[in-house]
């Protein structure tokens, strides 16, 4: 039998180390190079250094990036779905001097509608064919005379849930519209208790654990606190958080029925990786960043509370 | 050296999309940290970019005192591998973190991670059969249909690009 030659003697230790790291070469002359290959057993694949840079070059770009959304959009802008969609409208018009600044309806039957109100935006979506779980939005409108569309809301339907009030530098008032939407309307009569409440409409989030959702939202889209207050338990009694350019307020609902779910819309500088942090800080992935016709790249992620989060990119 | 880091983490503090600097100087000693503990590629990868995303996330926290940087990562690397067993219930993870910032590990940490940057700079065909055989565990003879060429051939490249790793890592590796 002929003696191995050194790299066959190699190879066959290679082939041993392979299938139990463990194992010590026979050959001493091959055992620096088995150590070696050790080693290089556990290295990384090849693609991962690179994709990995790739991430974070992602994530850094969500805070440095800018891009021009469309007219009149921020990054956070609240979307409500419910069959009866063109009654909100109508109401959101009456009430707020809404105007509708776009809309479009599929063949299946699937409705948007896109509603200016001062300086921010809403949209309706769903439509009479609209069959998924209803998510009414509490929603703080900054108006130039609450008393008067307080009383042009109880005209238009709505139920009276907080007779005008003066507190935190706000004369406001609360109602809720025969959809379950909240609106508290609010004119600021003194100095603002946050910053970031000077746009027309804030959306206010009520869930369970909403310490919890400040974290989730901290993880997954960079959100800041701009102000909090909690209770005496811990529970969040109110709350500011900046996401991007705009704000949301979020607290802890006083019970069951008072939970809200929502969609929220979010504008944002790059949709990838927004939806990649998203998902890693534990949202449920909808679906994932998709080109769409009309015009940004989108993507989806459900919170474990069940709110909806839609991202959004504009297509250059 | 260390003054070098410190522009470099400063550059970053001011503008995030200067933290590549720092990850180019330190993903294989962070890599080589997590895999010379967890022993499992894809958890190392996995725990690779937990530790770079806090890092990049907590950058601003950071205070320099004068120790490299790398011990910093040591760190977030620690707790993310005792968070893994912890999840796992793998092993006792506060003994775990200790014994993972154990400095005499790391001389050998910072020359598994030189012999890694280093397959990247043999010649293309001794880098391909390290990886087909080492990252993809391929028999020689599935390499040897890939190149075309003989196993007896793939197995001299396989020695070949081991000796030159040995010889460009220099000194004994142990």
């Amino acid at each position: 039998m002929s003696k191995q030659t050194n790299f066959e003697q190699l190879d066959q230790a290679v082939t041993d180390m392979l299938a139990n790291r463990d194992v010590v070469p026979a050959e001493a002359s091959v055992a620096d190079l088995l150590l070696i290959a050790r080693d290089l057993s556990a290295m990384p694949r090849p693609d991962f250094k690179a994709r990995l840079r790739s991430a974070l070059e992602r994530t850094t770009s969500m805070s440095t990036k800018t891009v021009q959304f469309r007219e009149g959009f921020r990054t956070v802008t609240p979307y409500i779905f419910l069959p009866e969609t063109e009654e909100l409208i109508a109401f959101v018009q009456d009430v707020f001097g809404g105007v509708e600044t776009g809309r479009s309806a599929h063949e299946s039957g699937a409705f948007h509608a896109e509603v200016r109100i001062g300086d921010s935006m809403l949209m309706i979506g769903g439509g009479p064919s609209y069959k998924g779980p209803r998510k009414p939005v509490t929603l703080r409108v900054l108006v130039a005379n609450s008393d008067e569309v307080y009383q042009r809301a109880l005209d238009a339907g709505a139920i009276s849930t907080l007779e005008i009030t003066e507190n935190y530098g706000e004369r406001f008032g609360c109602v809720r519209d025969r959809f379950d939407n909240q609106w508290i309307i609010s004119t600021q009569i003194g100095p603002a208790y946050s910053e970031g409440l000077e746009h027309s409409l804030t959306t206010f989030l009520k869930v369970r654990s909403g310490a919890k959702l400040i974290d989730f939202l901290k993880q997954a889209f960079g959100a800041a606190e701009l102000m909090r207050a909690d209770g005496p338990e811990g529970q969040v009694r109110h709350s500011i958080i900046r996401l991007g350019d705009s704000v949301v307020a979020i607290s802890d609902a006083a019970n069951e029925e008072a939970v809200s779910l929502l969609g929220l819309y979010l504008y944002v500088p790059d949709v990838d990786a927004w939806y990649d942090r998203a998902v890693r800080a534990g949202a449920l992935p909808s679906y994932p960043p998709t080109d769409q016709a009309y015009g940004d790249r989108g993507a989806g992620v459900t919170d474990e509370w069940g709110n909806f989060w839609y991202m959004a990119t504009p297509l250059l | 050296m260390i003054e070098q880091e410190k522009l470099l983490i400063e550059a970053a503090q001011q503008d995030p999309q200067r933290f590549a600097d720092l990850y180019e100087a330190n993903f294989e000693r962070v890599y080589a940290f997590i895999v010379r503990r967890v022993q499992d590629r894809s958890l190392a990868e996995d725990l690779t970019s937990e530790v770079f995303h806090h890092a990049l996330a907590n950058l601003s926290r950071f205070e320099w005192r004068g120790v490299p940087f790398a011990v910093w990562l040591y760190r977030i690397a620690a707790n993310a591998i005792a968070d893994a067993w912890r999840r796992s219930s793998k092993r006792d993870h506060d003994s775990a973190s200790l014994d993972n910032l154990d400095q005499s590990n790391w001389p050998e940490i910072e020359r598994r991670a030189a012999l890694f940057q280093l397959v990247n700079r043999l010649p293309e065909d001794q880098r391909s059969v390290i990886i087909q055989r080492f990252v993809e565990q391929k028999s020689i003879r599935d390499i040897a249909k890939d190149f075309g060429r003989s196993e007896g051939a793939i197995k001299q490249l396989q020695f070949r690009a081991l000796e030159n790793l040995r010889a460009r890592a220099g000194g004994r590796h142990e």
